[in-house]
């Protein structure tokens, strides 16, 4: 009886500690995730010309994000758009979209802006 | 004829002595992993919340920068403000800091603020000019680890894996030769 309450408590705490090292993670991806489109937005931000994308936008291309095994790779895509503001002629609106893979798991993230052009 | 065995032979006691010490072992062990292992959590969560922060502030920084100027190893960059210089660096104890020194001749870094565990930073200006648009565009790469105290020659389940963080952001010079190498 010792033996299975001891096995059980060693079981909950496994499950327990797997995931609040899961929700860290996923924390940590989010919070890449989000300063990867702050990043892609800036550039876009601070190009020269603000020309508009594609429908399905196009690649951000950024360095690589791993230079050593020991950091985990992302597998991150980013993908800008850019897209004229109806009824606003001199504004465009810039969107990021990264995404990436969460063990598995499709997850996306979103970040918008705007930036004033001369027409 | 022989009544019912009473007590224990001095075989069994010495086979359940060595188990209820094995069980014991094997329980300390599990408690002292536990522990471990929610320090872990609990750090990574803590560098984490210091990431943003420091990342956020990185960001004000540039964009009230009047002058940058970026090490030419690219391991520290000086973001000069309207009365303050801020210096982002890499420490000795390995977190990034943050240290401030008003603008006067001779003054000393004043606050100094720890950030995040990094292994490695890394700063460039894309642009030393700024384009048509008056705009320069600062990168940040900063390799943050989650844990501080991540020992590299422990397995790989124990290791929390790093995250690299890219953190463009445009800035305005009032004019091209504000603008550091």
């Amino acid at each position: 009886m010792a033996f299975g309450i001891f096995l059980t408590v060693l079981v909950a705490v496994w499950a327990l500690l797997g995931r609040s090292n899961r929700h860290q993670e996923l924390l940590w991806d989010e919070f890449v995730a989000a300063e990867l489109a702050a990043s892609a937005l800036e550039q876009a931000f601070a190009a020269d010309r603000c020309e508009l994308t594609p429908p399905q936008g196009v690649p951000v291309q950024f360095p690589p994000l791993s230079t050593t095994g020991a950091e985990k790779q992302l597998g991150v895509r980013v993908v800008l758009h850019v897209a004229p503001v109806a009824g606003q002629s001199g504004l465009r609106e810039l969107k990021a979209v990264v995404q990436w893979d969460q063990r598995g798991q499709p997850r996306t993230l979103t970040r918008t802006l705007l930036r004033r052009v001369t027409p | 004829m022989s009544g019912p065995r009473r007590g224990f032979t001095f075989i069994e006691l010495i086979v359940a002595g060595v188990l209820c010490g094995m069980l014991i072992l094997i329980a300390l062990g599990q408690v002292r992993w536990a522990a471990r292992s929610s320090g872990q959590a609990a750090r990574g969560a803590a560098e984490l919340l210091l990431a943003a922060d420091f990342a956020e502030r990185f960001r004000n920084d540039v964009r009230g920068a009047r002058l940058v100027t970026v090490a030419r190893r690219g391991d520290s960059v000086e973001l000069a403000l309207a009365d303050t210089v801020v210096e982002y660096r890499r420490g000795d104890d390995g977190r990034l800091e943050r240290a401030v020194r008003r603008r006067l001749a001779g003054a000393a870094w004043g606050p100094i603020a720890a950030g995040p565990t990094v292994r490695s930073i890394h700063f460039a200006l894309s642009n030393a000019k700024p384009d048509a648009s008056g705009l320069c565009l600062l990168r940040a790469r900063w390799l943050c680890t989650a844990d501080a105290d991540t020992d590299p020659a422990a397995p790989a389940a124990l290791r929390t894996p790093c995250r690299v963080l890219v953190l463009d952001t445009a800035l305005r010079a009032a004019s091209e030769g504000e603008v550091g190498p």
